[in-house]
């Protein structure tokens, strides 16, 4: 029997019962990233490795009022080498997921893509939220929230395996992915996310998307709700029960994570996958329970 | 269901006699195949065209019952076959020596035209030796480079001329020269994307697959050869061509090559529309004929 992961706890729960796994945190010169990893620390998901200026380290932690002592820290003085190095680590296996702290997006992203050939597994990044949902009877998989804008069909196969290699690392082996437009049906011309949503359906049957079951296009009212597809007569296994709801592009996607976190007051954990390591890059908008559970969730696939 | 050509021709002479109206019937090939098709009970002609051309040939090849309209102007005589049409007193039409562009222009009018379906589409019925029962194929006659939409549309045109056939639910192949799905092949998303508008409804009471490369639609070896399994080996009623081109090629290839009885109809008006193009045989002309008046 598959497993189901119901709960941002059950994440966490698997990520405690990995042991010895380590984060490489870039720019932990930060209050807020030393709290988190503190918590992780405490809590007997992950230890940290800490990249930056070891003054500004101390510094950091000194505020937040956190020993360094369960720490190692990597002294790296040149701001614009954090990433690369903490990359490095990553490379040389002495971490086990990637996390930003206090350094730019782009030297970041540019050690991800880069330092030593990067981290880069699959075509192309991307980001998944993994939302508890009261109202849903599992976790339910948003993508994508925030790196690829308005992706095209390749893309958005890739993004289908990035996130269903997620679900299959967290136990569930055939997750079901919900290619969601304002319709369910084919709207030849008019939408272009429905025939793109009917063409990865099709990929999928015809066995060159694979590890899950996609269907598409699907209204979101009957990718979720058993009823509401039911009533629009949509047979198949994802409609009604979906694990991972493709998003058209980043507007949509977007706005439905902002609404499940704000309007729906749902907690998510959301890592960047497509890596070889996850990559826990959080916001300062977030949660400390987000922050935390992207924390557990980035460990959990690792 | 039907099965081959005799079938046609028997539903179509058991059946109550179509009325069909021929636009400019002033041709011995024309009357000729009206002739065949009035004495064995199909149709009921209404010849529309300059009555002291047609009257000759009608005297000369012995039609009887027919009823001629006297008009003499080409675009008067298109009129004149749509408003029969549109007033009930013709069931079908046919292009007698009309021009084709003078033909669709009344039949496309806006306000007096038979404009019914979201376009018009050549469908091809063909009896083939090394296939077990009717392949409707289309579209090889009007629509060059269908898109999406069209091709859904192409769809229920074929399938309003299968229910002609006694046919329930028919199988729809759209075909492609592979089976893996490929933006580099556009027909492959085309024809995935039909798969799923027929699962949501959208194309009626059809059963679509696709993509599916010919050898799998014609041989189980070469299916279990690729690993496929497909329903439509052997069993589709409907096969959808990419364009015009390929599909003017593969029926005409079967007929000249394979000796396939062929008969055409165009679909997607009021009425179905006999239009014989002048290379058909007599055969082709009466199988054409029974195949509108089944429809």
């Amino acid at each position: 029997m598959e497993l189901r992961m119901k709960t941002l706890n059950d994440i966490i729960e698997r990520a405690k019962s990995l042991p010895g796994r380590n984060i490489a945190l870039a720019g932990a010169h930060e209050v807020d990233s030393l709290l988190a990893v503190e918590r992780a620390r405490v809590e007997g998901i992950a230890g940290s490795v800490l990249v930056g200026h070891s003054d500004e380290i101390e510094a950091a932690a000194e505020t937040a009022g956190i020993s360094l002592d369960n720490y190692e820290i990597v002294h790296e003085p040149d701001s614009k080498q954090i990433s690369a190095t903490a990359v490095k680590i990553i490379k040389a296996g002495r971490a086990d997921a990637l996390m930003k702290g206090l350094v730019s997006t782009a030297d970041f992203m540019r050690a991800l893509l880069r330092t030593e050939g990067g981290l880069l597994t699959a075509k192309l990044l991307s980001h998944i939220a993994l939302f508890e949902v009261p109202a849903y009877s599992k976790l339910l998989g948003v993508t994508d929230a925030a790196i690829n804008i308005a992706p095209t069909l390749d893309e958005k196969a890739t993004i289908i395996s990035n996130s269903v290699s997620v679900f299959q690392r967290l136990g569930i082996e055939t997750p079901k992915v919900a290619c969601v437009c304002a319709v369910e049906k084919v709207n030849p011309s008019k939408m272009p996310c429905t025939e793109e949503a009917a063409i990865l359906a099709g990929m999928n049957r015809a066995g060159q998307i694979n590890g899950s079951i996609v269907d598409g296009p699907l209204a979101l009212d009957n990718a979720v709700c058993p009823e509401a597809a039911k009533l629009k007569k949509i047979s198949g296994e994802v409609a009604g029960d979906a694990d991972i709801i493709l998003c058209p592009n980043i507007e949509s996607a977007n706005i439905l994570y902002k609404s499940l976190a704000y309007l729906g007051k749902c907690e998510c954990g959301a890592i960047v996958v497509g890596t070889s390591a996850p990559v826990i890059l959080t916001s300062r908008a977030d949660s400390d329970a987000t922050k935390f559970a992207s924390i557990a969730l980035g460990i959990a696939v690792s | 269901m039907i099965k081959n050509f005799e079938e046609i021709r028997a539903k179509a002479v058991k059946g109550d006699r179509s009325r069909l109206v021929v636009a400019d019937a002033a041709g011995k090939s024309v009357i000729d195949a009206l002739t065949q098709a009035t004495a064995m009970g199909m149709i009921e002609p209404i010849l529309v065209g300059d009555e002291s051309k047609i009257a000759p040939l009608v005297e000369e090849m012995g039609l009887e019952g027919a009823r001629i309209i006297d008009i003499k102007d080409p675009v008067e005589i298109g009129e004149k076959c749509v408003a029969l049409i549109r007033e009930g007193e013709g069931d079908m039409l046919m292009k007698g020596k009309l021009s084709t562009p003078v033909l669709m222009k009344a039949v496309l009018d806006k306000q007096k035209g038979l404009r019914k379906g979201k376009l018009l589409s050549h469908v091809a019925v063909m009896e083939l030796a090394g296939y077990p029962k009717l392949m409707t194929m289309t579209d090889g006659g009007i629509v060059i480079n269908p898109d999406l939409g069209e091709k859904a549309a192409l769809i229920e045109n074929a399938v309003e001329v299968v229910r002609g056939l006694d046919i329930d639910v028919p199988k729809v192949a759209c075909l492609a020269a592979i089976e893996k799905i490929t933006d580099k092949q556009p027909e492959t998303l085309h024809a995935v994307q039909l798969v799923k508008m027929a699962e949501r409804g959208q194309l009626g009471k059809v059963k679509v697959e696709g993509p599916i490369a010919t050898d799998v639609l014609l041989s189980h070896e070469a299916a279990k050869a690729k690993g496929i399994q497909s329903e439509m080996t052997l069993d589709a009623d409907i096969v959808l061509v990419p364009n015009i081109a390929v599909c003017n090629a593969f029926v005409k290839g079967m007929i000249y090559l394979a000796n396939a009885r062929v008969a055409g109809v165009v679909m997607g008006a009021a009425c179905p529309i006999v239009l014989l193009s002048r290379s058909d045989t007599a055969e082709v002309k009466l199988d054409s004929i029974a195949l509108a008046s089944v429809i």
